[in-house]
């Protein structure tokens, strides 16, 4: 009778967690599955008055597809939609790709190999990973002004590439990989690069995705940067988040293309998001653990 | 470190003076750091004592000028409120979910990860927009449920303490999935002989969670602590998107306002606002040495 007790108590507990699980589920989905309809919606509809005791209208009365071409059509200071989603891709996929390379190799160098000043130089990087982003952003505009790269598509990506945070994070998982690994290919004569791109490489899939899927998601979700440096040529490398923020201004009569809008930039980060979906989720869990 | 002196290779050559390879190695970090992180920051101590258009040395006035800003210290005072709810809340729902996440049957728990992490992805424009959908006070949502309940809408962006739950709200669905999964990280790492042994002794779900789970969290709750605190503390996009700073600075945080002074151009010197943001610096540096001394003498007194 014991034993039917608690097996019947187990069975409600789990119910329990399932309730509570799938609550949890729904709130955090909620504002984005909540705003989907919205994007096929008449500029008037969006924000349609209910009145006392009458009720919500979640789906568009007639779906307004047009949206979703107007998106393309609208012109915000010379920036158009289609060319911001290329130059912001170019600009996240560069961030990602360099972010990778800077940050491992130096993180490489710092885990095995035994230079003179390692330490000194290794503490002088984690320096800066304390000091607060607004400190430095200001006077980096000139900078990258002295350096001939204010209204170029370099400014959005290179200042923010090397990275302590990234170094830190690769050199801990390098240090975590036994030296035995490299012994034979060391042996046979391999060259430290080699070792690297064939054995670390290879070992290191689940940071490598962190940090440039990481870098991706900044650049394509940077807004802040992208304002201070780019004072012309607005036409070619005006970003996404510019064109939401703009559109999102002065179209707040048809709000239904804003949200199309978003919903077209949300697409390469999700699409990054399910491939990559479990080793990001893992990966992010151990980023904590130092 | 590999003792790679001793590693004879094949073709008998001695693998000997390789070490100053690493230079070549971590060469393009540090030039790259030292150019964008290095130099501006010295530049920007140097120019705090500078006048931004002549470049006449005037001292403290800079420091002088941010400091008598009253809405500076306003904006300090407001930052520091929504920073503290906002990171105990994060600390404690995360804690919350990470335990439903271990507790849930397989399939939930992986959903459940994926779910909460996923509004990670989306920038601070979007969730403004989506804000603005469902709190609009003229035919939002949450304005809608309350005509129709026949109750006065509330103006979210204005209202009371709206605005910093729209702010703090908003941050949480950002932000939350990261901290969670790193809650959940530490918590699997705690042995699975604690717990068995505390249900032979028949603890409690709370004992087991205080005298467990808890202690053994110390350095994710460090870790956490100090990011959390960093990041909220250099709260822009969000108030920025949001609440634009308001209703009557309510909301404006010191990063948001001094990026306003800087753009501005036409009102203070330029050079204030670099002021203001080493101030910033030092405040962030100074509370994130004292959250840590605080937790680790702490533990010590707990030993």
């Amino acid at each position: 009778m014991k034993g039917f007790c608690t097996h019947y108590k187990k069975k409600i507990k789990e119910a329990v967690y399932i309730v509570i699980a799938v609550l949890v589920i729904a709130l955090f989905l909620f504002p984005l599955i909540w705003s989907l309809p919205y994007s096929l919606k008449d500029g008037r509809e969006v924000f349609k008055m209910s009145e006392v005791g009458g009720s919500i209208s979640w789906f568009p009365e007639k779906p307004c597809w047009d949206n979703f071409q107007e998106v393309f059509k609208v012109d915000v200071n010379g920036g158009r939609f289609l060319n911001a989603l290329l130059s912001t891709f170019v600009v996240a996929s560069c961030n990602c790709f360099f972010s990778i390379l800077i940050n491992m190799l130096a993180a490489y160098g710092f885990a095995r190999f035994n230079f003179k000043f390692k330490n000194v130089i290794f503490t002088y990087l984690l320096f800066f990973m304390f000091v607060p982003g607004i400190a430095i952003q200001l006077t980096s505009i000139k900078v990258v002004s002295e350096l001939n790269m204010i209204n170029t598509i370099f400014v959005l990506f290179v200042p923010g590439m090397a990275n302590s945070y990234s170094i830190f994070f690769f050199r801990q998982y390098f240090l975590n990989i036994p030296d035995s690994v490299e012994e034979a290919a060391m042996l046979d004569g391999a060259s430290r690069l080699k070792i690297l791109i064939s054995i670390f490489v290879p070992l290191s899939v689940t940071p490598m995705i962190i940090i440039g899927v990481g870098a991706f998601l900044g650049s394509w979700n940077s807004y802040i940067w992208p304002t201070l440096v780019i004072t012309e040529n607005e036409g070619t490398l005006t970003q996404v988040s510019q064109i939401l923020y703009m559109l999102k201004s002065v179209n707040s009569h048809d709000y239904g293309v804003v949200i199309a809008s978003c919903i077209i930039a949300m697409i390469p980060p999700l699409i990054l998001f399910f491939i990559f979906q479990k080793k990001l989720v893992e990966g992010i869990a151990i980023s904590g653990l130092k | 470190m590999i003792k790679e002196r001793s590693v004879t290779q094949k073709n008998g050559r001695k693998y000997r003076n390789q070490d100053n390879l690493g230079y070549l190695y971590v060469l393009p970090a540090v030039l790259m750091l030292t150019v964008f992180a290095c130099i501006p920051l010295v530049m920007a101590v140097l120019r705090s004592f500078r006048d931004y258009n002549t470049g006449d040395w005037v001292g403290l006035s800079n420091f002088d000028y941010i400091f008598k800003a009253p809405v500076f210290l306003q904006s300090f005072g407001n930052v520091i409120g929504m920073a503290v709810v906002g990171v105990a809340l994060q600390l404690f729902l995360s804690f919350l979910l990470a335990q439903l996440v271990k507790k849930s049957t397989r399939g939930f728990s992986g959903a459940l990860k994926v779910i909460v992490y996923l509004p990670s992805l989306v920038s601070s424009v979007i969730v403004s927009i989506i804000y603005h959908l469902l709190t609009n006070h003229r035919g939002g949502l949450f304005a809608n449920l309350m005509i129709i309940a026949d109750l006065d809408p509330i103006v979210f962006g204005v209202d009371g303490i709206w605005p910093y739950v729209s702010i703090i709200v908003s941050d949480l669905w950002l932000g939350l999935g990261g901290s969670t999964l790193i809650m959940l990280a530490g918590m699997l790492s705690i042995p699975r002989e604690y717990y068995e042994a505390a249900a032979i002794d028949g603890a409690g779900v709370f004992r087991v969670i205080f005298n467990i789970t808890m202690p053994n969290l110390k350095n994710t709750f460090i870790f956490l602590l100090s990011t959390q605190l960093t990041g909220k503390l250099q709260m822009l996009d969000l108030p920025l998107m949001i609440t634009g700073g308001g209703p009557a600075n309510k909301t404006l945080t010191p990063v948001l306002y001094l990026y306003r002074l800087f753009n501005d151009g036409s009102g203070a010197p330029r050079n204030v606002s670099i002021a203001g943001s080493l101030i910033i610096l030092v405040v962030i540096a100074t509370l994130n040495s004292l959250a840590f001394f605080f937790l680790q003498s702490k533990k010590s007194e707990d030993a």
